[in-house]
């Protein structure tokens, strides 16, 4: 099968076989507009995903290589955030920095699975939580003034138990 | 003697199956005036000579009901039109569905206590939206008393009535509906394809008619067994027996009478019943009574 | 929300009586069997004492849920959820308001199911002189043994006093409809007016908190996939991610959590407002909450909007103050206006403010694809200015009349799915399904139970609608004879999946056999109550119908339960029913 070098940002070196390296858009966009060849010993350099991550991109793409492609994007997409598959939710068992690492790598590559499934895990953290859960969970500074956060509230009331 | 030990039997039967009381008028602790309503027994036979199973609310093809909702008290019966029975439908089936969830509506409050041919339409409707398909056909008489202003409402459609009788007159009796000789108006539910075939009126076609009552006065609700075999006067003077009558028990000997004396008559070869009149009346050379379902509802307004 | 109050019971605090009552009024419901005259299967058998329990059958005297387990929602008229992260874990299909007497503090609910129970899944209670809904409990639908049922779950313990009842029903497991008999509220009545009032007020003692626990444990709170991380924060890792990429989380999220993201921080607010987030409106499961307040919040977001469900939405329904009716309505008529200009799917089911003004605003959307406004009674005549661009229509339970629906078929094309089940001021049936096979070819899917001025020689006419995928004419034939109409139409409509055929009872073999033999694609069949049909039909149907799911063949008095048993074992892939089984003789 042919492979290919993937470099991440702090110099580590991947062997990846291309169809996994081409679940990212970037990547498969990157071989097609430069033509490698495939027997050629180049390596794709991403500067912006370092090894760890690197790492983890890969092995997420390595099991879900077989999965159909993903549909094209449109309102119609089914948005539930019930749907993330058990080998999914393991592997996002990840502290925040590294889910958020892994969110970005994914939008730079264009892997859009990945970034569905990080997303909807995300959402999954933010849901059911009040405002104050919810800055507690990821650490935001309330930047509103107390007026700002009281007319904030009230504009937004419409969902609270009455 | 056979006939005679037989009819005793279905006598007891029907005093037991038949005693109505709606009477509050025998317990002393009511001090305030009451309203008028009604004092009532049952009595019935089937046509056949053997002893039928006792279903209450049936006799034969023909079927009754009695219930109260707030002020109204109501009775109704229901003669099954026997033809049915060559098609392979029951024919009590019809009538005994229609009354019985005449009275189901009633003891819901599900009707207008002014008008009875609602009531009867009301039930006609739900037999036609039943799952199980109900079909047969029957004439229908219902009375309401209205215990607010002491009036009675009824509605008749075919040859079942009523008869009102206040100190040995007659003060209201219902008008048969034929379309011709011994064919009544009835309410039917044919079989798909049958409608055009069959006589089916509409619960509108009912006669209604309302009327006030007075304290003592005797109603008798009964089916055409009862009109085709005894004579008016006969069944007058029974009635007037019962004139102010509040005892049920005394109601009932007199309910029983009537009835059983409608039975006698129906299988007697010699005798010229108002049916045989009537026949006669419209060039039918025949004599004696008509054997049918016979069902008696004998009530007394008590104020 | 201090969970360590103790909650103290009103019923300790204050001497009370303790009174069980049963339904005085049905105030709303979303299901249907009959027509509204009829006493069989009505929501009006919820009045008052149940009649047939512990019975256990198909009785006319309970309440019937029309529909029952999926295969409604297999039909191609079935509601896709338009904004799939507003979604109800328990899956409310329908829902029944009752009224009662007096005034409780709530202790305990007695539901008397008398076939198929296990459908309930939320009760909720209020006072109808206030606006708040209390939940009382909820739980997931049962799995239950085919016997009646008096069903009493364990309510949350409250200290506010209510009269009105709503229970949400989810069918959708079960075999068979499921059919209420009564229900009763047990509880505490305050015996003086000044308690009464005190209750009312919640100015009861200081330790008495207002419910056991305080936050409303809605299903769709908890997190089935909620990731807990431990890690000591010292960053905030979420804002390094760009705009883009927190848009992409908030279009995972549901309108409730974007409300709370809204208060999070400014650049939050910012973002939770943007337009992309609110291209589908999805009310219905907030419909306790929703108010005036509510649509105003809106309002600004929906220029863009596409989908909007305003469904079960009835807030003030028992109005006790006009005015607060008066200015929801308004702003109803405001939210359709904002968004006409692009709204493509509208839905307003058992939405009571639906009115004539309602409608004239609705018309003026004109690129609507589909609109539901199921069991919306309070309008009559449908406005002259048409749609034009609409696929998807459902108009039962409501007043429409004939040459109203008339010249909205004819203005419309694309019609791919009606629904005009329990429409009972249609008197010209023939006319419409005229008009149909004339102006509406791409039809797939018409529903029309219960709509009985239909003929033969309108069911005939159907053969022209080649796309017919799904035919429901329950009850429309009742004492007429389908002669070769059915023959015409397995000519006509060879794509036809399902087809409902209740209470045809002038059909036999004969007119039923073509059917069988042409319509292949058939999965569901429904036979109720055809008393002619033999079992050489049944068998010819469970055996050349290579698709066959359902078949309903219950009160076909032709058909004998033993064969139905053989088959049931021959054919373990197709549901049989047949629920005079278990009727218990009446009356006897």
């Amino acid at each position: 099968m042919p492979k290919i070098k993937l470099q991440s940002s702090d110099g580590e070196t991947f062997d990846v076989d291309v169809e996994i390296a081409k679940c990212s858009v970037t990547i498969k966009t990157m071989l097609e507009d430069l033509g490698m060849d495939d027997e050629e010993e180049e390596v794709v350099p991403l500067p912006n995903v370092n090894s760890a991550i690197l790492r983890k991109v890969l092995q997420w793409a390595t099991f879900h290589k077989d999965d159909p492609p993903p549909p094209e994007d449109d309102e119609n997409k089914e948005k539930r955030t019930d749907d993330i598959s058990s080998w999914d939710a393991d592997f996002l068992k990840v502290d925040q920095g590294t889910l958020f690492e892994l969110i970005l790598a994914a939008n730079y590559l264009d892997i859009k699975g990945l970034l569905d499934v990080t997303c909807k895990t995300v959402a999954n953290m933010i849901k059911g939580k009040a405002p104050e859960e919810i800055r507690k969970t990821f650490n935001i500074k309330n930047d509103f003034t107390a007026s700002e956060e009281d007319q904030v509230r009230k504009e937004n009331e419409w969902c609270e138990e009455k | 003697m056979h006939s005679l030990f037989v009819t005793g039997r279905l006598i007891s039967r029907a005093l037991f199956n038949g005693i109505h009381n709606f009477s509050t008028a025998t317990d002393p602790k009511l001090q305030q005036k009451t309203e008028p309503h009604l004092v009532s027994a049952v009595c019935g036979f089937s046509k056949e000579r053997r002893i039928q199973r006792l279903v209450k609310g049936q006799f034969g093809d023909d079927a009754w009901f009695s219930a109260k909702y707030k002020s109204t008290d109501v009775l109704g019966v229901a003669d099954g039109v026997g033809g049915w029975r060559s098609y392979g439908i029951d024919p009590g089936e019809f009538s005994f569905h229609l009354m019985k969830t005449c009275e189901r509506l009633v003891k819901l409050g599900r009707f207008a206590p002014t008008n009875p041919s609602e009531l009867l339409a009301s039930s006609y409707y739900e037999l036609l939206h039943n799952k199980k398909a109900i079909l047969g056909s029957s004439t229908a008489c219902v009375v309401f008393l209205n215990r607010e202003n002491s009036t009675l409402y009824t509605a008749n459609i075919g040859d079942s009535g009523f008869m009102v009788v206040r100190r040995g007159r007659v003060v209201r009796r219902s008008e048969e509906q034929q379309h011709y000789f011994n064919t009544p108006f009835q309410l039917s539910l044919p079989p798909p394809g049958y409608r055009a075939d069959v006589l089916s009126d509409r619960p509108e076609s009912a006669s209604s008619d309302n009327f006030p009552v007075e304290d003592g006065d005797v109603i008798l609700v009964a089916t055409d067994g009862v009109f085709d075999n005894l004579p008016q006067n006969i069944i007058l003077n029974e009635l007037i027996k019962c004139q102010g009558e509040r005892c049920a028990s005394r109601l009932q000997m007199v309910a029983n009478s009537i009835a059983w004396m409608a039975r006698s008559l129906s299988f007697d070869e010699t005798f010229i019943s108002p049916f045989a009149e009537r026949a006669f009346a419209n060039g039918i050379n025949t004599i004696g009574g008509k054997p049918d379902d016979i069902t008696v509802i004998l009530a007394t307004v008590a104020i | 929300m201090d969970t360590s109050e103790r909650f103290f019971p009103v019923e300790d605090v204050f001497k009370m009586q303790y009174l069980e009552q049963y339904v005085q009024s049905v105030v709303h419901y979303s299901s249907r069997y009959n027509n509204q005259l009829n006493y069989c299967y009505s929501p009006t058998n919820l009045l008052g004492k149940y009649e047939k329990y512990p019975s256990y059958g198909d009785f006319p005297e309970a309440y019937f849920l029309r529909s029952y387990g999926k295969w409604w929602r297999y039909s191609g008229s079935a509601q896709k959820e338009y904004r799939p992260q507003d979604f109800d874990l328990l899956n409310a299909e329908d829902f029944v308001t009752l009224e009662f007497g007096s005034a409780v503090v709530p202790r305990e609910v007695f539901i008397y199911e008398v076939y198929n129970p296990g459908a309930v899944i939320r009760i909720w209670g209020r006072l109808s002189s206030d606006t708040k809904w209390h939940l009382l409990w909820e739980g997931f639908p049962q799995k239950c043994a085919a016997t009646s049922r008096k069903f009493t779950p364990p309510l949350r313990k409250i200290n506010s006093l209510i009269n009105i009842l709503r229970i949400e029903f989810n069918q959708s497991h079960l075999d068979y409809h499921t059919a209420i008999d009564g229900v009763l509220l047990c509880g505490y009545q305050p015996r003086t007016i000044i308690k009464f009032e005190l209750i009312r007020r919640g100015l009861t003692q200081n330790k008495l908190a207002t419910s056991s626990n305080s936050a409303t444990v809605g299903y769709w709170e908890t997190n089935r996939n909620c990731v807990t991380l431990n890690d000591k924060l010292a960053f905030d890792y979420i804002n390094l991610l760009p705009n883009e990429i927190i848009l992409k989380v908030f279009q995972c999220l549901d309108l409730k959590s974007l409300s709370r993201c809204a208060q999070v921080n400014r650049r939050w607010n910012k973002l939770a407002q943007d337009q992309t987030l609110y291209r589908n409106i999805s009310l219905k499961i907030y419909w306790y909450l929703v108010n005036e307040q509510t649509l105003d919040f809106f309002i600004n977001k929906i220029q863009n909007v596409k989908k909007l469900d305003l469904s079960w939405c009835n807030q003030y329904q028992i109005s006790f103050n006009k005015r607060l009716d008066y200015d929801y309505h308004c702003k109803i008529l405001s939210l359709l206006e904002e968004s006409s200009r692009t709204i493509t799917h509208l839905s307003m089911n058992d939405n009571y403010f639906v009115d004539s003004d309602v409608l004239n605003k609705i018309v003026c959307c004109k690129e609507l694809t589909e609109l539901r406004l199921h069991h919306t009674f309070n309008w009559i005549r449908w406005p002259k200015d048409q749609l034009t661009k609409l696929v998807t229509l459902d108009l039962s339970i409501t007043n429409i009349i004939d040459e109203d629906l008339i010249q909205i078929l004819m203005a419309n094309p694309n019609l791919e799915h009606l629904v005009l089940d329990l429409c009972e001021h249609l008197f010209m049936m023939n006319s419409v399904v005229e008009t149909v096979t004339l102006f509406n070819k791409k039809l797939k899917t018409w529903s029309s139970w219960k709509t009985d001025s239909l003929t033969s020689d309108a069911v005939r006419k159907f053969s022209l609608c080649s796309n017919l995928e799904e035919l429901d004419l329950g009850w429309c034939l009742l004492d007429s004879v389908p002669g070769d109409s059915l023959a015409e139409i397995a000519n006509g409509c060879k794509r036809l999946k399902r087809l409902i055929l209740s209470q045809w009872r002038g059909a036999t073999d004969q007119s039923l056999m073509p059917i069988i033999i042409s319509c292949k694609d058939l999965t569901q069949l429904d036979l109720i109550g055809i008393k002619n049909i033999s079992s050489e039909l049944c068998e010819k149907a469970l055996f050349r119908l290579p698709k066959l799911r359902l078949l309903d063949i219950s009160f076909c008095d032709g058909v004998r339960q033993e064969e139905v048993a053989i088959w049931r074992q021959q054919y373990p892939h197709i549901t049989i029913q047949r629920s005079c089984e278990h009727t218990v003789t009446d009356y006897m």
